[in-house]
């Protein structure tokens, strides 16, 4: 009994997990997963002033109280009127990508796999590009979510496809990034590029130029065009890079599970801030602007607010208390982002200060 | 508490996830070899106390028709039984303790083992964040990961969609509650426990990821090979009821003397005597039995 005991103190009940889904936000609407299997489209006028929901233009699918789908892990994409969501079917050992209307929430149209979904689908020319735990990039038609082609790797794909031009990018935890050719899936370069570790983290294309991280703790600048590296030396972390990157001017910001942000200089890879900036906890989302400020979400539940030149906090953290794993969304002033505690928020990016707050456990 | 935890981690957790890394990175990228592998060596690392704790249990065994006699013989003199059984374990160099420390001592080696299989799979992607901050620094720790979870026809991951690994579970884990002596318990509630234990894990095994199956049933199959080293096949083929009786050999359990009879038969008979002298002081007829 007692050993019974510890194993449901373990957290191995077999219970699915709820993810970490990113708003984002479209034609004036947020949309946001929550972490009981429920999309969400809010208004986030209606939001502040604390309207009843669902205000006019809002939605939630499925809309049976009782239903509810996968576990996010992504953002909600939003493109030609559908909002594309990705999930996780893990007690079912299956991934599913949903199509939504964008106006109603209704469901147009679902693609499943086998192998759950992690990363965040890529819409581009028409194309849904998505990569699956089965190890595969799927492309497939925006319109009807058929499939056009797939590619396997050697190992599940947890990162998020990125289209540049006629190429699209994808880590895979086989430690490889691969350039497909997106009309036809057929490799690019001559060969993948290998790192010394796993590669979830989200390719960042700038120019010819891809910054990428890797579970070896390094971070990457490669030629687009080859795939070769291009900085002398990766830069070197404290533990794995699993965020992708975000560039202003000729910086890179990029946070690692050792709990630091470090600024890059895009030409080598140098540190720019006299010292990272530590927080209590992994960083495992990207850095987002918002009001000049550099919004920084941790594992240890708080958003910090940085000076994007020196490093140092420019207002106090803003507490809330639940692991922030979620990749933040900032429409240049307000900074959304779904916590663990089951809210979603919205920051002002000037002083850190809550706007409105709304619960998705509805 | 949160000084134990870190104790917990630090001590037993952490080198033990780390170890079952590099475990599977040398057994060709084969978590399922390195639970095997793991398994073996912290039985072999704990066969001592094992060795002991089922030493231990058979001698308490084959002490049982004894302390029946003594319950017999004082029927409503709680005090006197608990001293003539405490005089009787000690003529015999047995203690219930010694059943029951060992496996105490045990027990937080495999929870930490458990624990360590279910960090080290990392199915999602939470489980994997956390699996970062319990690796050491090697370069070859942080390459091997994610571990390779394919297994024979198994994801380790997962559980087995074939229900291959509940029926092995459940069977090796009869065949060692069966095999293993159960000292001081009723037949009824010993055949009970026989079959709650494994049924149990069965069940637990339909839902859990097969990586743990594994390693209970590499568990149940070294448990059942030491068992059978100490007791024999014991219990499995031996018709319900039967009593346990001793092997003549340790030194420690039941050495025979000249007359024949072992110190435990000796002891109960010299008992046996002075209570019938007693007896006879007080005018009593001993009882025929």
């Amino acid at each position: 009994m007692a050993l019974l005991g510890l194993l449901a103190f373990s957290g191995c009940s077999g219970v699915a997990f709820g993810g970490w889904p990113s708003p984002t936000l479209a034609e004036g609407t947020v949309y946001v997963g929550s972490l009981q299997g429920k999309v969400f489209a809010l208004d986030p006028a209606m939001r502040r002033e604390r309207r009843f929901f669902p205000a006019e233009g809002e939605w939630v699918f499925p809309g049976e109280k009782k239903e509810k789908i996968g576990a996010i892990y992504g953002r909600l994409v939003v493109a030609g009127g559908l909002v594309y969501v990705a999930t996780d079917e893990r007690t079912r050992r299956a991934g599913k990508v949903y199509a939504l209307d964008a106006a109603s929430g209704a469901l147009r149209w679902f693609f499943e796999v086998g192998g759950p979904f992690v990363g965040t689908p890529a819409v581009a020319g028409g194309k849904v590009f998505v990569g699956s735990s089965d190890g595969k990039l799927y492309a497939l038609e925006a319109s009807t979510l058929g499939k056009i082609w797939e590619y396997k790797t050697g190992g599940k794909i947890w990162s998020t496809p990125v289209v540049q031009g006629n190429v699209v990018y994808v880590g895979s935890l086989d430690h490889k990034l691969y350039a497909l050719d997106v009309g036809t899936g057929k490799p690019v370069w001559e060969e993948p590029f290998e790192a010394g570790g796993a590669i979830a983290s989200t390719p960042l294309v700038a120019g010819d130029v891809i910054y990428v991280g890797s579970f070896d703790s390094k971070f990457y600048a490669l030629s687009a065009a080859t795939g070769k590296p291009v900085w002398p030396e990766p830069f070197k972390a404290g533990n794995w890079f699993w965020t992708q990157a975000l560039l202003d001017g000729d910086t890179l910001y990029v946070g690692s599970l050792d709990h630091k942000v470090y600024a890059l200089d895009i030409k080598d890879g140098t540190p720019k801030w006299p010292q990272p900036f530590e927080t209590g906890g992994m960083v495992k989302a990207a850095p987002v602007l918002a009001s000049g400020t550099l919004v920084v979400v941790s594992g240890d539940g708080k958003v910090y607010g940085l000076d994007p030149q020196t490093g140092r906090a420019v207002w106090l953290p803003f507490d809330i208390g639940g692991p922030l794993w979620a990749q933040p969304f900032s429409d240049g002033q307000t900074v959304y982002l779904s916590a663990g505690d089951g809210l979603l928020y919205a920051l002002s990016g000037q002083r850190g200060e809550l706007l409105w707050s709304f619960p998705l456990a509805q | 508490m949160g000084g134990i935890v870190d104790i917990w981690n630090i001590a037993l957790l952490q080198p033990l996830v780390n170890f079952l890394v590099i475990l599977s990175e040398v057994f060709f990228d084969n978590f399922g070899l390195a639970i095997i592998v793991l398994t073996i060596l912290v039985n072999l690392v704990l066969l001592p106390l094992t060795l002991k704790q089922m030493k231990a249990s058979k001698a308490m065994a084959a002490l049982q028709p004894k302390l029946k006699q003594l319950q017999k013989k004082y029927p409503g003199d709680r005090q006197r039984l608990s001293q003539e059984t405490m005089k009787l374990y000690k003529e015999q160099g047995v203690s219930p303790m010694g059943c029951v420390l060992p496996l105490l001592l045990q027990f937080p080696i495999w929870i930490a083992l458990y624990q360590s299989i279910i960090k080290t799979l990392a199915v999602a992607p939470e489980e994997l964040l956390d699996l970062s901050q319990r690796l050491y620094s090697l370069p070859m720790i942080h390459q091997a990961i994610p571990l390779g979870s394919r297994f024979l026809w198994l994801d380790l991951g997962y559980p087995d969609k074939f229900y291959i690994l509940p029926i092995l579970v459940g069977a090796s884990m009869w065949v060692q509650q069966k095999m293993t002596p159960m000292p001081g318990m009723e037949d009824r509630r010993a055949s009970m426990m026989q079959w709650m234990f494994p049924a149990m894990f069965m069940f637990l095994t339909i839902t859990f990821p097969s990586g743990l199956a594994l390693f209970w049933i590499a568990s149940s199959l070294l448990r059942i090979g030491m068992q059978y080293f100490v007791t024999g096949w014991g219990g499995l083929l031996r018709p319900a009821g039967e009593v346990v009786k001793a092997k003549p050999a340790p030194k420690e359990e039941a050495a025979t003397t000249k007359e024949g009879i072992t110190p435990l038969e000796r002891g109960i008979k010299s008992e046996e005597r002075g209570d019938k002298r007693k007896d006879r002081r007080r005018g009593h007829r001993p009882r025929r039995k």
